[in-house]
């Protein structure tokens, strides 16, 4: 009798899972950095807070291609949603940073951004009494530069979306996804959007060149990761971004340069895969990344353009 | 001088001194964080071990994902991190050729995780085409009027995934040549021959990497490491083991002092017991002295009141200082009114006799027997007298007695 021994893995490896639906957050921290993120103390001119390009009831996104830097002018990348950022392992397009901690520090200080530096923060929370107390109350060091951090990282780690349909069917829900949905989903993996885009938060955890087979239509000239690690071979790469929300957070990719996300999906068949989507392989993808949507606080997340800061 | 009584305190105070300071010395220095050290060594080998395995499993394309690879290289960024900060965060540590091993340590974990990182992005890369090659080989469009030549570019590829050698590649890129040159080639071809020349292109590449990665010596500089943490240890825990002996050695001295001391202060209280002792016995025997002497004076005294006879007592300046009743009856004058008076009242005419006999003592037989003199009574009578003196000293008075007798 001969056995016949399939070489093929029995056991399909799936390379995404579903988000948490919960986080184990401090809930006094959390509270104090969602005050701290909506608040305009944090620039140095008193004129936007971190929820002024990150608005939660806009997918923590402006919708705008590229953000506004301090100065007026757009000169910043496009600003990427805040949802579920405590699940990537590298921060901003060219992964500049790997712990939220540092990022938050950096985003203060940035003179494009935040503007601020730690002895004008300091003082003006120090003559906030209400914030005195509050951080005497959640902190034993009081309002310090590292409680500052660390109350705002708390915060943005509890920016999660859970229970998307996408992550109800991994969880065994197969009724959560239509047909045609289960078919991009099938079509996302078979394509190979799944080997960049996978994990968790659906990317997040790598980093590829944009234009690995063509080059795209890139309206400014970004270095990329070369201006993190000055290596040759890091010149137009980017941080593969999470997936997770990307039906809302329009416009796409680092520049903005896509503004549908029929267009950035035409964008990486074409220049990460090599590949011409047909119009229904597009369509069946479309859909299936509507399926990402999560719910904030239970709320479905909706995106759209901000037009008052 | 008051110093030598001090002086022990000062050796005393000095030996505790000492004794206070070798002890600080003797404790093992920097203990908690050279375990602190050993902690994060265990916990970078731990988590490299984990890294390889998970490389090795996204080689052979059965990592599902990369977010362990990815929170491995994160845990391990950050305990570089800790690492660094802890061979450095004591001055006695600092500049040690422990810190730089250390230093070392930290650069290639940070230089294995940029490589990791590069090999991550090929990885993806690589599987995903050969993933694509592969399908497309499992339906292999008949439709397609494709030469006959076109099954072997899939043996070709299926060895160089096996051994990726440069004879291979080149066959292979020959092959992709041939394809491309083809007209009305289907669109997902002209995938398969970008998707070829990629895997042609990152499989040896790939490997070097691997290979690379492999070959970054973090168990051996974690093995530098540990012998120097060891080797450290070693040269303080000897430092602290010499204070620890010059402690035993001071606290020896300090015991042998403090006998010495007691022994000293033993004899001393013994001579001294003795020197009691012998006053004791001194000042008994004086009293016995005193009080014998009280009753031969006792005696003399009822001897002499008793007597017919004048017997009178003078000190060293001829002053009267006992009277007895034959003296009374003798000479007029009462007990109370002649003590204390000169004898010259008695004997006025032999000054020249108290002077030599009494006062100078120049004749030295003074018990030498009687001398006939002439006496005075109280109402002014004269009368011949005979006189023997004898004298008897106390202490430092010298007494004479005068034994008066009447003619
Ligand atoms: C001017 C608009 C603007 C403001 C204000 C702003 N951000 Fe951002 N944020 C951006 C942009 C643009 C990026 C992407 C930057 C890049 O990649 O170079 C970004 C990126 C981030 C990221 C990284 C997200 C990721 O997944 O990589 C975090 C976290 C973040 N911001 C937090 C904050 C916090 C906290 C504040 C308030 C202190 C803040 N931002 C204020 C525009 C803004
Ligand atoms: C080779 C890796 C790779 C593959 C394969 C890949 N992507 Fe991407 N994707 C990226 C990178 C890198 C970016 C970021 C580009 C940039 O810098 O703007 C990106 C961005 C995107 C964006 C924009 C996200 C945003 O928020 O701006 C979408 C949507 C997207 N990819 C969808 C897909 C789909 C659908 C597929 C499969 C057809 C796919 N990707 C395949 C690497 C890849």
């Amino acid at each position: 009798m001969v056995w016949l021994c399939l070489a093929w893995p029995v056991f399909a490896l799936e390379s995404l899972a579903p988000l948490p639906l919960s986080t184990n957050v401090d809930e006094a921290k959390r509270q104090l950095g969602e005050r701290l993120f909506h608040d305009n103390k944090l620039s140095a001119q008193n004129n936007r807070s971190c929820a002024s390009c990150h608005p939660l009831d806009h997918a923590a996104m402006d919708g705008l291609p590229r953000a506004e830097a301090n100065d007026g002018t757009h000169s910043l990348r496009n600003t990427p949603s805040l949802f579920n950022v405590g699940f990537n392992f590298f921060y901003n397009w060219d992964g500049v940073v790997s712990t939220l901690e540092a990022h938050t520090e950096k985003v203060m200080l940035n003179p494009k951004v935040m503007n601020t530096s730690w002895s004008a923060l300091l003082a003006s929370l120090q003559a906030d009494a209400d914030y005195k107390k509050a951080f005497t109350q959640v902190y034993p060091t009081g309002l310090i530069k590292e409680n500052i951090v660390d109350a705002m990282v708390n915060f943005e780690r509890s920016l999660i979306t859970p229970n998307s349909r996408f992550d109800q069917f991994l969880r065994g829900n197969q009724h959560a996804l239509s047909d045609s949905e289960q078919q991009g989903y099938r079509l996302f993996t078979s394509l190979g959007c799944a080997a960049c885009h996978q994990g968790i938060n659906i990317g997040g955890n790598l980093f590829q060149k944009f234009g690995v087979f063509a080059q795209p239509k890139s309206l400014a000239k970004d270095p990329g990761r070369y201006s993190v690690t000055n290596n040759e071979r890091d010149k137009g790469v980017y941080r593969v971004p999470s997936l997770r929300n990307v039906a809302v957070t329009a416009p796409y990719f680092h520049d903005g340069s896509a503004a549908t996300l029929a267009e950035a999906v035409d964008t990486m068949a074409h220049d990460q895969l090599g590949r011409t989507l047909s119009e229904q392989e597009r369509n069946l993808l479309l859909e299936f990344l509507t399926t990402l949507t999560g719910e904030y606080q239970g709320k479905p997340v909706v995106g759209g353009v901000v037009t008052s800061q | 001088m008051r110093l030598p009584a001090y002086r022990p305190l000062f050796i005393v105070a000095g030996l505790l001194t000492a004794l206070t300071y070798l002890w600080h010395e003797s404790t093992s220095p920097d203990l908690e964080r050279r375990h602190h050290l050993q902690e994060i060594l265990r916990i970078i080998e731990l988590h490299d071990a984990e890294l390889m395995r998970d490389i090795l499993l996204a080689r052979a394309g059965l990592l599902p994902n990369y977010d362990a690879l990815s929170k491995t290289g994160h845990a391990l960024e950050t305990i570089s991190q800790d690492l660094l900060s802890a061979s450095q965060s004591s001055a006695e540590m600092a500049d040690t050729p422990l810190a730089q091993s250390a230093q070392q340590l930290s650069q290639t974990l940070q230089a294995k995780l940029t490589e990791v990182e590069y090999f991550k992005s090929d990885n993806a890369l690589l599987r995903n085409s050969m993933t694509y090659f592969t399908k497309v080989g499992q339906n292999l469009d008949v439709k397609a009027k494709l030469p006959a030549k076109v099954e072997r570019l899939w043996q070709l590829m299926f060895s160089f995934l096996e051994t990726p050698e440069a004879d291979l590649a080149q066959a292979i890129q020959r092959e992709l040549a041939s394809l491309e040159q083809h007209k009305s080639l289907p669109p997902e071809y002209t995938s398969l021959i970008a998707h070829g020349r990629l895997i042609v292109d990152l499989l040896p590449r790939l490997d070097v990497s691997l290979r690379g990665i492999i070959q970054i010596p973090i168990a051996d500089k974690l093995a530098a490491l540990q012998a120097e943490l060891l080797q450290y240890s070693m040269s303080i825990e000897k430092r602290a083991q010499t204070y620890r002996l010059m402690l035993y050695v001071v606290a020896l001295c300090l015991v042998v002092y403090l006998l010495y001391q007691f022994v000293r202060l033993r004899l001393s209280n013994e001579s001294l017991r003795r020197a009691h002792e012998q006053l004791q016995q001194e000042s008994n025997e004086r009293l016995h002295a005193e009080i014998a002497l009280r009753a031969s004076e006792e005696r003399l005294r009822s001897m002499t009141d008793s007597a017919h006879e004048a017997i009178i007592s003078v000190d060293s300046l001829a002053k009267v200082v006992s009277w007895n009743r034959g003296a009374e009856a003798m000479f007029g004058y009462s007990e109370t009114t002649m003590l204390g008076q000169p004898l010259l009242l008695l004997i006025p005419e032999h000054d020249a006799y108290i002077h030599d006999s009494i006062l100078t003592r120049k004749s030295t037989n003074t018990d030498a027997g009687a001398v006939q003199l002439q006496g005075q009574r109280q109402d002014g009578k004269g009368f011949p007298l005979e006189l023997s003196l004898s004298s008897w000293s106390r202490g430092n008075d010298f007494f004479h007695d005068g034994n008066y007798s009447r003619h």
